[in-house]
This record gives structure tokens, sequence and C-alpha cells, in this order.
């Protein structure tokens, strides 16, 4: 008993370690001014402000996310705590449901597949290798070219629609962008519990367990999803990474002012100060660390203490 | 009760993704037959698809062809759906008592469980039932609410048995019950087998590699080589007068048979590999008594009195008699 909460401590303790070190290589970095470049001049290369000054804004970065002070910053009258608050809200949902349609639709998927497997190995394995071996920029536009051929289209769903390729005015307008960022998500689940089940049904006692008359289904649901939850669990921050990236690129191409959306802004938009966007995109990025260090704590441990008898 | 023609099973093994390099000849076309209350043993070395053998019979593997009767019905052509209620009467203990039992399960679960599928016994005499089986096989009632990790290996054989006697079968394949366990515990749970046998009428398919085994429990023994029945005959009879070169190589590497070590000699090599298996008998490149019809032509299984021998050397020796 004292191993395990030994055992679990150091897991918590890991993952604080991680992520001070996250949180300060992400304030490093933001906190380099936007406007800092390096030229060639007289037969040497230097930079183009003094290191005095990079260094200053590096601390005044530090600085403020320990204070506080940059939730306080204004952007376009906004302060970066209300615009955080807002987009935190439309990207929560697009991660969090487009996480459980991954799941939904990845377990049963899944299950499928090691059915498929037995019959047509190669032609099987290709169906999950395809999804995830495409870049998810092209599967992310491939969902708004369908979007956008529905829309112009005038097609409805249960009453709902015709849904509007991009935006985020209406609450169904979320629904191409989790459809978008759970594909691959759900094509990573499919595979692993695909693995985990054919892995299983191999054991003798999913084998001894066929030979007490259970069904193929029957074995999955009693024998072996405890081992697919755990193999889903432990992918679980895979998955996370993954989503987390894709939330950019799906917040970006549907116009759906998430923090992904928010963060790109902050870069490339001619009416925000750079320094200022320098400053809000350290904030976003200083909690989309921290909430993502919390999500894989969390599940690592789920992992432990949830499902400890599987891992052993 | 249970008789077995043609059984044959081949494994496609691919060496690219696409490409299939050849073929696991795994059982070779194989007959045998096994009576009420009476056990078969099954014996070779690693590779001579003992096991693959007991998991066609039950249909844990598919064949690629033959047949499996249960008392003059077919039963390897009947459907999945329909052979599951079959299972009932035919039943398995698996070599490895430590991986043969979910661990995520209770004693107690894992016996409920075919009393379930089956309809054995009504809800409410499930517990009752669970520890009328633990009793069967030795062990107290307290045994049904804990984990199969807090078992030693014979008891979790105990209980693989119990599994097995679960749904009232006439017919158990015994995988190598006793190979992963102390010699100590081996003496239990073959004489264990042996009451049960005798206790309910069970008829057993004995897998084993260990040929003291094999003449204790069997009634009748067949010895296996690279998926084809060598030699078969009664227990005793075999043990005592063997007549296919590697039945006497296999007795003679039995330590403490000095005197039969001297009258036949030693296995020596591996088995051979058995995706490309030697032309004529699948012995030949092993065999000290070797002649040249031996490369060329298979041997078929022929009856020499009570035995069946599938050697060119008996049949020579025998000149067409029948032997012993």
């Amino acid at each position: 008993m004292a191993k395990k909460k030994r055992k679990l401590l150091y897991t918590i303790l890991g993952h604080v370690l991680l992520l001070a070190t996250v949180v300060a290589g992400v304030l490093l970095l933001t906190g380099i001014p936007m406007n800092f470049d390096i030229f060639y001049e007289k037969g040497s290369y230097r930079p183009n402000m003094p290191w005095d000054h990079i260094w200053s804004s590096i601390k005044q970065n530090f600085s403020m996310v320990f204070t506080g002070e940059i939730r306080y910053v204004d952007v376009l009258g906004e302060t970066v705590q209300e615009i955080f608050q807002g987009a935190a809200k439309k990207s929560g949902i697009v991660l969090g449901f487009g996480m459980v349609l991954a799941v939904l639709v990845g377990i049963p998927k899944g299950i499928m597949d090691s059915r498929k497997r037995d019959q047509h190995g190669t032609f099987k394995m290709l169906q999950s290798l395809i999804p995830l071996s495409v870049p998810d920029v092209l599967t992310i536009g491939l969902i708004q070219l369908l979007a956008l051929t529905l829309f112009k289209n005038g097609m409805t769903f249960f009453g709902i629609g015709p849904i509007e390729f991009k935006g985020d005015q209406f609450w169904y307008s979320a629904i191409y962008p989790i459809l978008a960022i759970s594909i691959l998500p759900a094509a990573y689940v499919a595979r692993t519990t695909a693995t985990a089940i054919e892995e299983g049904l191999s054991k003798p006692y999913a084998l001894a367990a066929r030979g007490k008359g259970c069904s193929r289904m029957r074995i999955i649901k009693n024998h072996l999803m405890k081992n697919v939850l755990y193999e889903v669990l432990s992918v679980f921050p895979t998955i996370l990474a993954l989503m987390f990236s894709s939330l950019i690129i799906v917040e970006r191409l549907f116009y759906y002012r998430g923090l992904g959306y928010h963060m790109i802004n902050f870069y490339t938009s001619s009416r925000i100060d750079p320094i200022l966007g320098s400053t809000a995109f350290s904030y976003f990025m200083t909690i989309l660390a921290v909430v993502y260090f919390l999500i894989l704590l969390l599940f690592n441990v789920l992992k432990d203490v949830v499902v400890p008898k599987v891992k052993s | 009760m249970i008789e077995v023609k043609g059984l044959t099973k081949h494994f496609p093994v691919k060496s690219s993704l696409l490409e299939e390099e050849g073929v696991v000849h795994a059982v070779n076309g194989i007959d045998f037959s096994i009576h009420k209350g009476k056990t078969l043993g099954l014996v070779g070395e690693s590779g001579s698809g003992k096991s693959t053998t007991g998991r066609l019979v039950l249909r844990l593997l598919e064949p690629t062809s033959g047949q499996v009767h249960l008392d003059g019905k077919d039963i390897s052509t009947i459907s999945n759906r329909d052979f599951r209620k079959l299972r009932k009467e035919l039943q398995i203990v698996f070599q490895n008592p430590y991986s043969a039992l979910d661990y995520k399960m209770t004693i107690e679960d894992i016996l409920i469980q075919p009393l379930q599928i089956h309809k054995i016994v009504e809800p409410l005499s499930y517990k009752k039932e669970v520890h009328r089986l633990l009793h069967l096989v030795g062990l107290d009632r307290a045994s049904a609410k804990k984990f199969p990790h807090e078992f030693s290996g014979g008891q979790r054989q105990r209980i693989g048995i119990a599994r097995a006697l679960a749904t009232n079968p006439r017919f158990i394949v015994c995988d190598e019950p006793v190979s992963a366990l102390d010699v100590s515990v081996q003496s239990q749970i073959l004489n264990l087998t042996m009451e049960l046998q005798q206790e309910f009428g069970l008829s057993y398919l004995f897998i084993a590699h260990d040929l003291h085994v094999i003449k204790h429990v069997s009634d009748e023994v067949a010895v296996m080589y690279l998926g084809k029945i060598v030699e078969m005959g009664e227990a005793e009879e075999l043990f005592e007068s063997p007549l296919h070169p590697y039945t006497k190589a296999l007795i003679a590497a039995v330590p403490g048979q000095k005197e039969k070590k001297e009258a036949h000699r030693r296995l020596t090599g591996e088995i051979p590999s058995a995706i490309h298996l030697p032309s004529g008998c699948a012995f030949h490149t092993r065999c000290p008594f070797a002649m040249e019809v031996c490369t060329t032509n298979i041997p078929i299984l022929k009856t020499y009195g009570t035995r069946q021998v599938a050697c060119h050397l008996v049949e020579q020796e025998s000149g067409g008699e029948v032997l012993g």
C-alpha cells in the first residue's frame, strides 16, 4: 500500500516538474519580443536589438504571469482574461465533445476492425492506417469541403441547418469543428482497441471463455473490455496532444473563435500591437500547458488508481 | 464417442504484407477415436501438433479439412451458433494455469459464467453450484470470493478443472495440464483427473510430452511427429514394445531406461520445420534406420494386431504379417 502511495506521489511530482519546465520554456520563448530578428552585418550575425532589451522583455513576461498582471492587458478593447474566458468555452465544447465522439466511434470501430482482421487482414489494416497517415490539415480540409457542399445544397439534418461551413454564431456551428477534430483521434482509438482485442483474444483465458461457449461479443465485454479501456487511457495523452495541435487548424479554417483561432490572430492580425499580441499569446499558451498537464496527470492517476489490476 | 477423421490444419505464413510465403503443416490428416470413459494420450515433441489437435477437436481452431464426430454426428461443419450449444459437452483444461484464468474476475464469476451461458442450474442456485464444484476439486468455499492471483499453481489448475466440469461435459481435452506445475503437485492433479473420470465417466484427450504422465493416465496412446500420428495402440503394450523408431527413441530418452537406451538409438537433432516438410517419411531426417524408400514414400498408418504404425521399416520387417 505504501509502495502504491509512493508511486502515485512520484507520478504527481514528475508531472509537476515537467509542467514547471514546460511553462518556463513557454514564457522564455514567448517573452522574446515579436519584432526580434537576427541580421548579417560586417561578417557576423547580430540581433536587431540589444540583448538587455530581450532579457528584460523575458523577465517582464515572467513577472506579468506570476503577478497575474497579464490578465488585465488590453487587446482591442477587451482584457486578455475576457478573451480567454469566451474562447475557452468554445474550445472546451469542441475538445470535450470531440473526445467523447472519438471514443464513442473509435471503440465500436475497433471492435469491428478486430473482427475483420481475421478475414481480410491487409485491407483492414489499411483502413486504420490511412486516416492516421493523412496529414490532419487535409482531413480537416475535406470536412470543410463537405460542409461547404452540404451548405450550398441547403442540406438539413433533423431539422437543423443548413449549417454554415464557417463561423460560431449558433450552438450547431460547433458540429463541423467537433467532427473535424475527432476523426484522427477516433482512428487512433479504433486502432488501439483493435490491437488490444486481438492481443486479448489470443490469451488462454479468452480461449477458455470461448470453450465455455461465450460468443465473441461476450468475451470482449466480460474479459477484454477492461484491457481495452486501459489501453485507450494509455494513449489519451497522445490523443489529447493531437487534438490540441489540430485545434488551431480547425478553429482557423472554420472561423470558430476559440483558443486556437485567437492564438493565430494575436500573431497575424495587423490591428494588434506585436507586444500586446505576444503577451496575450503567452497567457493562452501558459494556461493551455497547465490544462494539458492537469489532464495528463488525471489520466495517469486514473490508470494507476482505477485499473491497477489490469496494469499489474 | 469422439471420432476424428482426416483432421488437417494448415496455417498460412506471410512473408510480407501481401504475399503468402507458405503454410505451416501443423496437423496432417490424423484419425483416432476415444471411447466413453477412456483416455487417449497424445504424446510428441514440442511442435508436433498435439495442442493444435486438441483445439481442432474443440473447434477453438477451425480445421482446414477433416471431420470430428461426437456420437456419430459431424460437429466440424455445424454453424458456430449451433456449436456453441454443444460446447458444454466438450471442455478443455489448459497447460498454464497462470494465464488460463481471467485475473480480473473472482473464482465465483469464472465458475458462474458457464452456468449462465448453458443454463446448467437456476440463477438462485449459482452459489451452491460454485461451492459444489470447488468441493469436487478439493477447494474450500472461501476460495469463491478470491482472485486467481491469490492461489498457487496447483490450486489454479484445480480451478481450471472445476471450470471445465461446470458444464457437466462428457469429453475434456487436457492440454498438458501438469507441465507447468511442481512435480509434487503434478501427481495430485493427475489423481484428481482420474478420480473425476471414474466418478463422471469422462473421456479425455490427454496431451503431454512427459511419457511418465502419459503412461500413468492413458488407456490408449497416440505418438505424433510433425502433425502425423506415427504409432497408436494400447498404452501398456506400446510402452512395453514400441514399434516405430520415433516411439522407441522417445522411450529411450526417458531417464532410468538403461536397457532400452542400448536397444534403441537416441534421438538427435531438432524437429524439422513444419513449413518445409521433409519428403517421404517426415522422420527420415532423424531416423537411425532410414532407408531409401523412406526419403521418397510417405508411410501410411497400418494396423499390426492391436497397434497402428506408419513406418516402412516395420512394414518390411513384418513382411505384411501381423506383428506383436
